[in-house]
């Protein structure tokens, strides 16, 4: 019985001396992907969250976000970025959609391979609340937003496989990519963290694009955080209401702004800044439009001339604006609404009266106040977010 | 509250207690486990000298496991054991839409070694071990995805043995700290799976009992027996813990 005392307190030492706390070590890349990637790559030792959590006000008014997977979401950003994949290596995705300027270009065409110029204004890719919660018809149905000016691509891939291989942009067969992307040794470990395996075909390129995109949204401007305050206690979808109220951190101008953009434009670019109203419109920029926009593609008549009606998160930094980065500022595009609208036979009823174009009447401070609330869609999170910038070292 | 009791004094069938025993047998189904309990190992020794082996297979809902067991004592009322487990499985991770995607597993072994003393009580003898071991879990949740975890468990176990020519009759309670030391895991696991396993990291060392017992039929110097275990603790999906085994076994007895 003494030698069994004797264990026991032997044992009893052994537990508390044995070390208590666990250290579990926790590792995306291995140390030979590390030494790899560190080569070309700034990526951060465990991938950033692409998870996308809409805020209150939006979710209440019945848009969510679709799952982005992370890894996948890691490899696009770089896919993005990645100068390579243009026919003359000096254009990325990026080069077009910078970040600093929520994801569009302040040229009215952008530069594209062999100093090309796009035939149309660069979209700001951040000027949608997420790309994922409503645009494309694989994440949401044939009701979804479309992508380009003209709605011409139905999903993100759809819409990347257009811009890798349109002459004016990357001017890239989807084989060259692929087989570019193969022989960059920094996409082994990538490709291996998002598919499993190394191999390269064109449609998961597509895949880790469309997974990035996907994940860029804009919800986190002053307008966000005032239009969550004031719903209070509601939940729910209360259509407008919340948005036709005055926010108490706002302005007496930006309120005033928000009045005049509730009643004269929020029927089509939607009041709460989530999905655009209309998926197309006609908004009078021409009476004889050369770029037929939407109508280009589907050939209806009442189509032509109608475009893509754009949300306008971060509006204040995309400029120029329009399909055609005709006006410079947001001071020309009131203008334009103003006075300017033009009498196209299709233009679209919320912009006639009485059978001519509407006049607008804003007075100079009208003008101001409808520009100091535009301000407040900016979104400065989007504009600094690491896990959204250039990851090429250099 | 008067619900609750009705259904417990509801009738003889106690539907309560057998859903908690299904919820204990099934809860680690389709979870990967971090620990698998491996059977209360009760010697049936009464003297110096005396001593057996065990070969046992045994399973839960979710795992196939494999135990072994040798005791021997080498003074009267002293007992000590080796306990050598291994533990695996694997299940599809099906996708409703496109059917399965990956295989996981989970496979481990543990190692322990106790020493008790046994005394005569009432119609069988009564002991009191101590041990303690270590092993190893390792998970894989597809596309190489691993997570591996060191444990150490530490255990006091009272058991309860009767013996007669022909019947063996054994219960024990196995007081558990189960302790994960060190891991290495992959971050690429789902975000659901990792927070398990940060669970078990902040809150190891675990303590809890474990009740056990087998039953078997002897043709001397053989056993042939059926074993049981379960945990009595923390949920699978929380934890990942499995929740039982259940085997049969074939004993070789040393008189
Ligand atoms: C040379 C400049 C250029 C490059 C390079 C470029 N884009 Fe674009 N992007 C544009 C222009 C211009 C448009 C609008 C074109 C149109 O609508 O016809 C556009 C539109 C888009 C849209 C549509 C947004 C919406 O709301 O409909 C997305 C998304 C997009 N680009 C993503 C990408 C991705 C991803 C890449 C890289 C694979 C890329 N772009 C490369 C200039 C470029
Ligand atoms: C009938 C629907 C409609 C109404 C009402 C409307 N817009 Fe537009 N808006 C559009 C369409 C369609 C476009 C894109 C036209 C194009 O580029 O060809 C657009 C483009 C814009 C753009 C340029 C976006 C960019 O990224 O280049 C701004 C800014 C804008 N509108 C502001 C306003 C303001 C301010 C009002 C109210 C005073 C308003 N809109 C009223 C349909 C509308």
């Amino acid at each position: 019985m003494k030698k069994f005392t004797t264990l026991c307190s032997l044992f009893a030492l052994f537990l508390l001396l044995g070390a208590c706390k666990s250290d579990f070590n926790y590792y995306y890349y291995s140390k030979e992907e590390t030494e790899l990637l560190s080569q070309f790559l700034k990526l951060p030792e465990f991938p950033d969250d692409y998870t996308v959590t809409l805020p209150s006000h939006l979710r209440n008014a019945g848009l969510f976000a679709r799952g982005v997977e992370r890894d996948k979401a890691v490899l696009g950003r770089v896919i993005f970025y990645d100068k390579k994949l243009s026919k003359d290596g000096t254009v990325s995705c990026a080069s077009c959609h910078k970040q600093e300027l929520a994801f569009s270009d302040n040229k009215a065409f952008s530069d594209g391979v062999y100093d090309r110029s796009t035939a149309r204004n660069s979209i700001a890719l951040g000027s949608v609340a997420n790309f994922s919660a409503y645009y494309g018809t694989d994440l949401n149905g044939s009701n979804a937003i479309r992508f380009f000016w003209d709605n011409r691509a139905e999903t993100a891939a759809d819409q990347s496989r257009g811009s890798m291989t349109n002459a004016q942009e990357m001017d890239m067969s989807m084989h060259e990519i692929a087989s570019t992307v193969e022989s960059q040794s920094y996409y082994g470990p990538l490709f291996k963290k998002a598919f499993g395996s190394t191999v390269v075909t064109e449609d998961l390129v597509l895949e880790a694009v469309s997974n990035f995109v996907n994940a860029m949204g804009s919800f986190q401007s002053k307008f966000d955080a005032e239009a969550n305050l004031s719903q209070g206690n509601f939940t729910g979808n209360f259509g407008n209401v919340i948005y036709n109220n005055n926010f108490n951190g706002f302005t007496a101008a930006e309120n005033r702004g928000k009045q005049l953009y509730n009643n004269n434009c929020s029927s089509c670019h939607s009041g709460n800044m989530g999905r655009p109203v209309l998926q197309l419109a006609n908004n009078g920029l021409e009476a004889n439009p050369i770029d037929l926009g939407v109508g280009g593609i589907s050939g209806a008549n009442s189509e032509k001339g109608a475009f893509k009606v754009p949300t306008l998160r971060n509006i204040a930094l995309t400029a120029p604006y329009m399909h055609d980065g005709r006006f410079n500022n947001l001071i020309e595009v009131i203008d334009f609404y103003n006075t300017g609208i033009q009498n196209h036979p299709f233009l679209h009823a919320d912009l006639r009266v009485g059978g001519v174009p509407m006049q607008m009447n804003f007075s100079a401070d009208d003008k101001n106040d409808l520009i100091a609330f535009l301000n407040t869609l900016t979104d400065d999170h989007l504009l600094a977010d690491k896990k959204f910038s250039d990851p090429f070292k250099q | 509250m008067r619900f609750r009791a009705d259904l417990f004094n509801f009738s003889p069938m106690r539907p309560f207690q057998i859903l908690l025993l299904a919820y204990l047998l099934l809860a680690a189904g389709c979870v990967q486990y971090h620990y698998s309990p491996n059977f209360v190992q009760t010697p049936y020794g009464v003297k110096k000298g005396s001593g057996q082996v065990n070969a046992s297979v045994g399973g839960s809902p979710v795992a196939l496991n494999g135990d072994f067991h040798a005791s021997y004592s080498p003074i009267k009322h002293g007992t000590v054991m080796l306990n050598y487990f291994r533990t695996r499985s694997s299940f599809e991770d099906t996708n409703f839409f496109t059917g399965p995607t990956y295989t996981h597993t989970s496979k481990g072994y543990l190692l322990e070694a106790a020493a008790g003393g046994y005394m005569p009580i009432a119609f069988g003898t009564g002991a009191m071990y101590v041990g303690w071991g270590q092993g190893k879990m390792r998970n894989d949740y597809g596309i190489e995805r691993i997570a591996d975890l060191r444990l150490q468990r530490f255990f006091v176990q009272p058991t309860f043995t009767f013996k007669n020519d022909w019947f063996r009759l054994g219960m024990g309670l196995r007081l558990v700290r189960l302790n994960f030391p060190s891991g290495s895991i992959d971050y690429r696991i789902e975000p659901a799976d990792i927070e398990i396993i940060q669970r078990l990291e902040r809150e190891s060392p675990f303590w809890f009992p474990e009740f056990g017992g087998n039953i078997g039929v002897h043709f001397k110097p053989f056993t042939i027996s059926a074993s049981l275990v379960i945990v009595g603790t923390k949920p699978a999906f929380l934890y990942g813990f499995d929740g039982s085994n259940i085997g049969l076994g074939i004993s070789y007895e040393l008189e």
